[in-house]
């Protein structure tokens, strides 16, 4: 994935249709927007910077899962079987990116309400005790969509596609931009790349 | 200023464990050496149940932090995780010490005299070998549990698995006071004296190596020092260095010079309690201090 910083406005969309796609119970996100001041009066303004899972390459979290429970795919994606999951929390003590949660209990978002029908389906994909992370919308991409957040943005700030291309999009866009990634020195070699930061 | 946030995936309950870890695997471990050498075997006997015993219940405490319990088998099902997660690796150790710390330990007591073993004969001092080295790694692994963890970087350091195993062993020995408390005439004046200079090794090498972790640990970096801020809280400075350090250590030191039985006891009991308060509330500490690194 390729996210262009001087395109993202910050609105969270990206966040907003994260969580209606996979319907994350209450406290539950798998996608966020950090915002930050740099700068001084009278030259300071706000940056953003959106933080899906990095999908690294080398992902700490997968390191010490002590059951098998965080795997990778072949095509790169860090996934959670979470039939396998003990709930041991040491992956979201792992994760430079805080982008791992664990599900201490599955609440709807209207509080003193019953939970929607809608959420009522989508929390049948959750098991309480366990921990969830973004999975760059595997079901979607299966189904030959992009990823919600991508679909999403309003200021066509993502970019989605195979980084072992060297003709796809989002190589093409590193190639010529330079992407950053975070963390870098923590040597996970994530799949995010940021451009124009 | 980068914001400073503190890990919340692990609490209280890792830090008991981690504490009964300690404690267990230490106890064990000084059990195993008096026993092996001939010497007072009365208190060592029983250093050497409670050791495992101690062990197990800190596995239930780690147990009852999951969040999906039943599945806890998977730590023995799925054996390529043993390559990378320390997690995998000190189950085994927990699993392998509190199985063979009791085979060791049972054949002592009438029950278990059927047992064709015991601490003095071939087999069971080579069990017992065997679980004395289960024991140090029993001790040693939540410092490595802890420190492989890069983006804490208070935890990141390869001093933690050096200042747990320091600290097991001395609230080992703390422990040992007290069983040996419940049994005086056994030890005598001359063997709490010789437990005393064990327990004075040992808290000065724990206060050595405390006070470089936190020195070297505060001068790398943002993070890092953030986590020693926290750490100037009535727990830290109060708990494990004044109470659980500083007093036991005069309170060792002038107990050698003490050949008034009463006295000398009251304070090997106080000592005792002391440095296994200490031991618990430098492992929470320790745990609660662990400040994530920031991603920006």
């Amino acid at each position: 994935m390729v996210i262009d910083l001087q395109r993202c406005i910050g609105c969270n969309s990206c966040t907003v249709a994260c969580r209606a796609e996979h319907g994350t119970p209450a406290g539950i996100h798998y996608h966020r927007v950090e915002k930050y001041e740099i700068g001084k009066y009278p030259s300071a303004r706000m940056k953003f910077l959106p933080i899906p899972c990095m999908h690294c390459q080398d992902p700490p979290c997968l390191k010490v899962c002590p059951t098998g429970a965080t795997y990778q795919r072949e095509d790169g994606l860090v996934l959670i079987d979470d039939d396998k999951c003990m709930g041991c929390r040491y992956c979201v003590l792992a994760c430079p990116y805080e982008n791992r949660q664990f599900l201490s209990a599955i609440n709807g978002y209207f509080e003193g309400h019953n939970p929607t029908p809608y959420e009522m389906l989508k929390h049948e994909d959750f098991e309480k005790g366990t921990v969830v992370k973004c999975d760059f919308c595997a079901d979607r991409l299966a189904e030959g969509k992009l990823p919600a957040c991508v679909e999403t943005c309003p200021a066509q700030a993502r970019y989605f596609g195979d980084l072992d291309d060297p003709e796809s999009e989002v190589s093409q866009l590193i190639a010529a931009h330079g992407g950053t990634r975070l963390k870098e020195e923590l040597g996970t070699n994530p799949s995010v790349y940021y451009i124009n930061g | 200023m980068a914001n400073i946030e503190r890990q919340q995936s692990w609490g209280w309950i890792i830090a008991v464990y981690v504490f009964l870890a300690g404690v267990g695997g230490g106890t064990f471990l000084f059990s195993f050496i008096l026993n092996a050498t001939g010497m007072y075997q009365e208190v060592a006997r029983i250093g050497a149940l409670i050791g495992p015993l101690l062990v197990l219940i800190g596995t239930f405490c780690l147990l009852f932090d999951l969040g999906s319990i039943s599945r806890a088998y998977r730590l023995f099902t799925t054996p390529s995780t043993v390559l990378a997660s320390w997690m995998t690796r000190g189950s085994w150790f927990l699993a392998a010490f509190i199985i063979v710390g009791l085979l060791y330990a049972l054949p002592a007591y009438g029950a278990f005299q059927w047992l064709p073993w015991s601490q003095t004969s071939g087999l069971g001092l080579g069990i017992g070998i065997v679980a004395a080295i289960l024991s140090v790694l029993v001790v040693v692994y939540p410092g490595f549990l802890f420190g492989v963890i890069e983006s804490i970087p208070f935890w990141n350091t390869p001093t933690l698995p050096l200042l747990f195993f320091l600290s097991g062993l001395d609230t080992g020995i703390a422990v040992l006071d007290i069983i040996a408390l419940s049994m005086p005439a056994s030890l005598g004046v001359a063997g709490f004296h010789l437990l005393g200079i064990g327990d004075l090794v040992f808290l000065i090498l724990l206060i050595i190596t405390l006070g470089a972790y936190i020195e070297v640990v505060r001068q790398s970096g943002v993070t890092a020092s953030a986590s020693i801020r926290l750490l100037k809280n009535p727990v830290f400075i109060g708990g494990v260095v004044i109470l659980g350090l500083l007093i036991p250590l005069a309170m060792v030191i002038s107990s050698l010079f003490v050949y008034n039985a009463p006295t000398l006891y009251t304070m090997v009991g106080i000592i005792g309690a002391f440095v296994l308060i200490g031991g618990l509330l430098l492992r929470y500490s320790v745990i609660r201090a662990g400040v994530r690194i920031t991603v920006r």
